[in-house]
């Protein structure tokens, strides 16, 4: 059809520009995005299944904390997987640069249940 | 596999970076934050940035071609890739840094004018990532390379680039991890 070459020339200049307005506006994430890894402290029971999963040891379980290393992390969501109690979830969150190496460890406290 | 416990410790460092800096947290920051007023202040708000794959898996090097493209499109940001170290602002390295590449690596921060930055992408650079204890490599490009900026993820995303990238030349905040972790400061990651 002759009609439809002239509107596919024609909907990319309808549509306009597609380039994101990050950094002024928030990142589109699709949902299937994995962003940092969030704990709810309340869940946690102290079990530790998110540090035998963690394929980098990036997580550490101390009587009372929750610790994770950024830097070493794969937001791979095996953790989040392994969890029994579903404390651990991938989050949206991704701008996480940082200047100092020690400001990658993410330390929770967590009520001490077991 | 073998984590990455705490601060990694100091490695040999580059000649040409002058001596190591100081390890008191507060003087670094402050050291940092004049650097990068002084780094602003020469600049502008322009950068040129040199890619190294220093023994990456290219999962991170497809994250920064992806800038490039019409929908991130960074050089509306004023931020350009170079071809050379010697026209290079900025070193965004990615990988590990394994051994044979360190050579290379240390040439072509030598090569690059002051002030200079080097920023860390993935988790390879940072930590090593998966390939951390590798009898190939480091644990991590800043047993080689001064990093100012490190940008976690497995490969980043680009806004997460875009982010880091911007932390580098004090145009946005870095990531707070004090309302996460309750009380403030960096800390020791506490043993198993």
């Amino acid at each position: 059809m002759p009609l439809d070459v002239f509107d596919r020339i024609l909907r990319p200049l309808r549509r306009g520009p597609v380039t994101s307005r990050y950094p002024d506006a928030l990142p589109e994430l699709p949902p299937a995005a994995r962003g940092l890894p969030e704990l709810d402290a309340a869940r946690c029971d102290g079990n530790a299944a998110c540090v035998a999963a963690c394929p980098t040891g990036a997580i550490r379980v101390a009587p009372g904390t929750w610790a994770l290393d950024t830097g070493a992390c794969i937001f791979c969501a095996a953790c989040a997987r392994a969890c029994p109690t579903a404390a651990v979830t991938l989050g949206k969150r991704i701008e996480l640069a940082v200047d100092e190496r020690d400001w990658l460890l993410i330390v929770r406290s967590r009520s001490e249940r077991g | 596999m073998s984590a990455s416990p705490g601060m990694p410790a100091p490695g040999p460092v580059d000649e040409a970076a002058g001596p190591m800096p100081t390890t008191d947290p507060a003087e670094r920051t402050a050291e940092a934050l004049a650097l990068r007023r002084a780094i602003r202040r020469t600049l502008g708000r322009s950068l040129h940035v040199r890619h190294l794959d220093a023994g990456s898996c290219n999962g991170c090097d497809w994250e920064i071609a992806a800038l490039l493209n019409p929908y991130y499109d960074i050089q509306r940001l004023g931020i350009d890739f170079v071809a050379s170290p010697r026209h290079a602002d900025l070193l965004l390295v990615t990988g590990i840094m394994t051994r044979n590449l360190e050579d290379a690596a240390l040439r072509t921060y030598e090569a690059m004018p002051e002030p200079r930055l080097v920023v860390a992408v993935g988790a390879c650079a940072i930590s090593g990532g998966v390939f951390a204890g590798s009898y190939a490599g480091r644990d991590g490009i800043d047993e080689v390379l001064p990093v100012d900026v490190f940008v976690p993820g497995c490969p980043p995303r680009p806004e997460a680039l875009i982010h880091g990238l911007l932390v580098a030349v004090g145009r946005m905040a870095p990531f707070d991890n004090t309302a996460l972790t309750p009380g403030s400061g960096p800390r020791d990651m506490p043993s198993r």
